[in-house]
């Protein structure tokens, strides 16, 4: 089933400015995870933005289940589809504790408090911060402070979860816990997800690599593809993750050894 | 130099005063402060005081928290209290020095207004240190519904108070860092002339409104990717429930307040 597909789109800040997504086309199916990369300015955020309508497409159209985002009286259906978590967690929090700060989304879709109740803790405790519930969000780490954002998503029940560079402000203890999350969501709760993302191995860990370059989706790769082939990658000059870099540089000394093929398999099986 | 500040902070606790409605404990504290400043008698800010004091010992607050609380303002109602002292020209001169000479009735006023000044710190502290701001702001949005009806964006005023308590915190932090950041590059806060000092803080609030102007942009975007679309269908988390301790002390207040402006004066 198709979650999300944009159909040719364009999209431009002012009228008159240049384009900064260029005839993106593509889809993302339901239970998949795409993971978009690219330079700064490639037009990521922007395409990232243009899932829940925070953005609507200057040309072309954007569809969540089948709905135009663009069309009047679909963006209260798309906003409880899709879930949005961004860049800097403390830009996020509305309400003064975590607890409050999670019932924010559910407030304004009118659910009633047992049922928030039920979501606050159901959300919690599928991010890791079942006791962090009271605390002020100025006092958690960075990691904690983002999985907290994401339980304020993941309350509203989204089939659809977009992260816009969610890991970039974090240190490497945060990083990885919201890594975790997101592969538990993906893994057991069979979430679709679009990550953008700066880090290849995080963008690594997801189905699929969509590669950004000014404003165009130039490739669509599965990830199991780029273990195989890194120099893929390397080709677009990105600096390769250590462990791809590796295989990238065991393949080019001698491409017919048998044991590379091993650690390839036993890398994309991580 | 804030930290002994305690206007606006709040202290969790088990007390009555703590167990009250957010509603109630506004609604008295305005009856309160209306009944303050109608009074212009000793023995009505007698009572006044003594309806304070009888409060504060219902609020479990420790006298060390609140007697450091109360330092702060000290200079201000000191201020306060000389500058009524040396410029009321009434009663019987006791002091002359110079052009400035003491009267009776200046002494009288700068310790009258001075003890009004301690009465409603003392009072709106005991409101903040037993409230949690989250609940004040609820009892806010509820007690001003009914004003909606001539305009007065009863939801959106709550929810700017409750966003500004929220980010006090992170743009403390933000303060900081940005000193930090400016005092490595040579800014001096502390030390210098006064036009040296007042370029430095320029050099701190500029990238302070920046970051908040930009933070501002992106809670917006937050709070529109999360559904939020004004006040009107939304539902509440935190239910505020009046008891029998609410109407006790709104019928205590109120008749006190009654009496002391029909009798009192």
């Amino acid at each position: 089933m198709e979650a999300v597909t944009f159909h040719h789109v364009y999209y431009q800040y002012e009228e008159k400015a240049p384009s900064v997504i260029k005839g993106v086309h593509a889809t993302l199916h339901q239970g998949e995870w795409a993971a978009v990369i690219g330079a700064n300015g490639s037009g990521k955020s922007t395409l990232s933005r243009l899932v829940n309508g925070l953005l609507l497409p200057s040309e072309g159209t954007v569809a969540v289940y089948g709905q135009n985002t663009a069309a009047s009286g679909t963006l209260p259906f798309i906003r409880r589809q899709v879930g949005m978590v961004f860049q800097n967690p403390d830009h996020q929090f509305v309400a003064p504790t975590v607890r409050d700060d999670i019932a924010f989304g559910m407030e304004n879709a009118g659910i009633e408090r047992l049922e928030m109740e039920r979501r606050i803790a159901y959300a919690a405790s599928q991010t890791g911060i079942s006791q962090l519930l009271d605390s002020e969000p100025h006092r958690l780490s960075g990691g904690q402070k983002q999985r907290a954002a994401m339980a304020g998503v993941l309350a509203l029940q989204p089939d659809i979860l977009v992260l816009d560079e969610a890991t970039s402000m974090l240190d490497p203890t945060g990083r990885e816990d919201v890594m975790q999350t997101i592969r538990h969501l993906h893994d057991e709760k069979e979430m679709t997800i679009l990550s953008v993302t700066h880090h290849l191995h995080e963008a690594l860990q997801a189905d699929r690599v969509w590669y950004m370059e000014e404003g165009r989706l130039v490739h669509d790769w599965p990830a199991e593809e780029l273990w195989k082939a890194p120099e893929k990658l390397a080709r677009l000059n990105m600096p390769l993750p250590y462990s791809l870099g590796l295989i990238h540089a065991l393949k080019k000394i001698n491409p017919s050894n048998p044991g590379i093929e091993k650690i390839i398999q036993k890398a994309v099986r991580k | 130099m804030f930290e002994h500040v305690i206007i606006g902070q709040y202290l969790p606790g088990r007390s009555f005063l703590h167990h009250m409605d957010a509603r109630a404990k506004l609604g008295t504290v305005f009856v309160f402060v209306f009944t303050i400043f109608m009074m212009d008698t000793w023995f009505g800010y007698g009572v006044l005081w003594a309806a304070a004091l009888s409060a504060y010992f219902l609020s479990g607050v420790s006298f060390r928290y609140m007697r450091k609380g109360m330092v702060p303002i000290f200079l201000l109602i000191l201020f306060t209290f000389f500058l009524h002292a040396l410029f009321t020209q009434e009663g019987e001169a006791l002091v002359s020095a110079g052009v400035f000479t003491l009267y009776a009735g200046g002494v009288e006023q700068g310790a009258f207004i001075g003890l009004r000044l301690l009465l409603l710190v003392f009072v709106t502290s005991l409101l903040t240190l037993t409230t949690s701001p989250i609940d004040l702001t609820d009892a806010l949005e509820q007690l001003l519904t009914p004003l909606k009806r001539i305009g007065i964006p009863a939801h959106e005023v709550a929810l700017m108070m409750s966003i500004a308590i929220r980010f006090i915190p992170t743009l403390l932090q933000e303060t900081e860092k940005i000193v930090k950041a400016q005092t490595a590059r040579g800014a001096s806060f502390h030390q210098g002339s006064f036009k040296t000092r007042a370029q430095a803080f320029t050099a701190l609030l500029v990238p302070l409104f920046v970051r908040a102007f930009k933070r501002a942009e992106d809670l917006a975007l937050a709070m529109e990717a999360r559904g939020y679309n004004g006040g009107e269908g939304r539902s509440k988390l935190r239910q505020l429930i009046w008891g029998w301790r609410d109407t006790t002390a709104c019928l205590l207040v109120v008749s006190l307040s009654a009496l002391l402006v029909f009798f009192g004066k």
